[in-house]
């Protein structure tokens, strides 16, 4: 394997003009009204969503997802973002099998049907 | 995380011994003790403190062989000794007079912790994580692991009597796959690299209230253990720190752990408080700290591992951050070597130590033998290094690099023939 930049399938999503059944996670997709994704919320976060372990957002970019979730659950965003509106140093946020750091970072597209997971880094070793 | 109300934790606060609360090491929030590993304001690690009683080093030698002798400075029951466990630790300190001719060096040891009970370090820290995590009520142990970890938890879970989950990479080395199915605990193969089964055990840890994956929701507590390496290379040096440890290098957490035992033994007035320098090891296959290092970054750009050193490739090291904080600060480096030099340094361990170490332990000399020829190693100064590992594990990766002469009849004539008599015999 190389580094970063690993082509996946996926990509031709990033118009985000098609409907959710055909991607990666389409059965959580199937039971969402179209054009919506799915984020896994980590334990340590769910005081925010009212113990909700998953919650739904409109596609777009990473940016655009957590701007809306913090929107519906105050708060939630700075929890994930830095004062500086980065990434924190801590979080490992997937868009389907994807680390976002290996793809766009917060530019990633979250195409609709997709599944965003929100994990603590501090694992492993 | 919240507060746990499912009922299956110890009610009240946890009897950790000397521990006294968790603190983040990023922003500094204390949270109380208990099933918590990233801090909920800012998903920072959490870290073990403590309220240290006076201690002696009597009080230690009176103590097991074993880690357990630290016991009062761990976040454990006190009387841990007397539960079932592997008693790992107290490894030999081994004096590496024939490695330290053949690279110019004056004083070398190395700790040698293939001699634990599953044969790597890995039955320290998670005997801290057992003994900790049946504290707070877990009934389960599990893991991610590259392979040492999964040997360590199948083995502690079966001493202990506790169900184990071990899940791995699918293309892990065959030796490790059949040294953890042996225990006979729950064995998850996973079609992915080792951080992508970390992030399934993050999702599962979420799921899985009384679920202890030493490494993801106990880490506080686990990694803790990893300090024993350095109480003991002090002890057995006669209660002195070395002027050079080098330290490979997964997630980290090891050579921070091992810092951090120095320091606090030095605290505790056990030792002369002089200065130490940490180097770290890489193989060059998955080299995020030693890219952060040189490049002067503070943070760690993960990478996608490939390297015969498994049990190194971690490409997102959790610990990253704090080998960079802890080399800068001691005068140390990172550094590390390509997988033809971990075979090369395998075989010169082996030459010159009889000691049989793994691919990290490979990764360990070979970044030593680097050091040394660039000068950010003195040679003058007493050094340890740590073997991580056993080689038996680890066939693979030396098999190209041995050679196996072919068969003889059992006569004095053909062992004369095959030139074995002679001082220049293979």
């Amino acid at each position: 394997m190389s580094g970063p930049g690993v082509p996946r399938a996926g990509g031709e999503h990033t118009g985000g003009e098609h409907t959710g059944g055909e991607h990666t996670g389409g059965e959580h997709a199937a039971s969402e009204p179209r054009g919506r994704v799915s984020v896994r919320i980590p334990t340590i976060l769910r005081s925010y969503t009212g113990g909700a372990a998953e919650v739904t957002a409109g596609h777009g970019t990473l940016r655009e997802v957590i701007s809306e979730l913090d929107a519906s659950y105050p708060g939630l965003a700075g929890r994930i973002l830095d004062d500086g509106g980065r990434l924190r140093r801590f979080v490992n946020v997937y868009v389907d099998e994807e680390d976002v750091r290996f793809a766009a970072g917060l530019d990633t597209p979250v195409p609709a049907g997709a599944q965003v997971s929100v994990i603590p880094a501090v694992a492993g070793g | 995380m919240t507060a746990q109300s499912d009922g299956t934790r110890a009610p009240g606060t946890p009897r950790l011994g000397n521990a006294t609360g968790l603190s983040c090491r990023e922003c500094g929030k204390i949270t109380d003790l208990g099933p918590f590993y990233a801090c909920d304001e800012c998903f920072g690690p959490l870290e073990v403190r403590y309220d240290f009683p006076r201690l002696t080093r009597a009080d230690i030698q009176a103590g097991p062989q074993n880690i357990w002798r630290y016991a009062p400075l761990l976040p454990v029951p006190q009387d841990v000794a007397s539960r079932p466990t592997t008693e790992p630790g107290f490894t030999k300190l081994v004096r590496a007079d024939g490695l330290a001719a053949e690279l110019g060096m004056r004083r070398l040891w190395i700790k040698d912790d293939s001699g634990n009970p599953t044969h790597s370090f890995k039955d320290r820290v998670v005997a801290v994580a057992l003994a900790a995590a049946v504290e707070m009520g877990f009934k389960v142990l599990a893991c991610p692991s590259t392979g040492n970890l999964a040997n360590a938890v199948a083995a502690a879970a079966a001493r202990a009597g506790i169900r184990s989950v071990v899940m791995v990479p699918a293309d892990l080395e065959g030796q490790k796959i059949l040294t953890t199915a042996v225990y006979g605990g729950t064995f998850v193969t996973v079609d992915g690299t080792y951080d992508d089964v970390n992030r399934l055990a993050s999702e599962l840890a979420g799921e899985h209230e009384d679920w202890a994956f030493v490494n993801v929701n106990v880490r506080p507590y686990y990694a803790e253990g990893s300090k024993t390496l350095g109480f003991e290379i002090a002890e057995q040096l006669g209660w002195r720190l070395p002027e050079q440890v080098v330290v490979p290098i997964a997630s980290g957490a090891q050579l921070v752990k091992i810092d951090k035992g120095f320091s606090e033994l030095a605290e505790l007035g056990l030792v002369e408080d002089r200065p130490w320098r940490v180097f770290g090891a890489q193989a060059t296959g998955c080299s995020p700290v030693s890219e952060a290092f040189a490049r002067g970054w503070d943070v760690v750009r993960p990478v996608k591992p490939s390297t015969i050193a498994k049990s190194l490739a971690i490409g997102n090291p959790a610990d990253g951050p704090y080998v960079l904080d802890v080399v800068r600060r001691t005068g140390g480096a990172v550094a590390d070597v390509s997988d033809p030099e971990i075979v090369d340094s395998i075989a010169l361990l082996a030459r010159t130590q009889g000691i049989f170490g793994e691919t990290a332990g490979g990764v360990t000399v070979g970044v030593l033998r680097k050091l040394l020829a660039s000068g950010q190693l003195d040679p003058e100064a007493e050094t340890v290094i740590i073997n991580s590992g056993d080689g038996l594990k680890t066939l693979d990766a030396v098999e190209p690099a041995v050679t196996v002469p072919a068969a003889i009849k059992p006569t004095l004539e053909a062992f004369q023939a095959a030139g074995f008599d002679g001082a220049g015999a293979a």
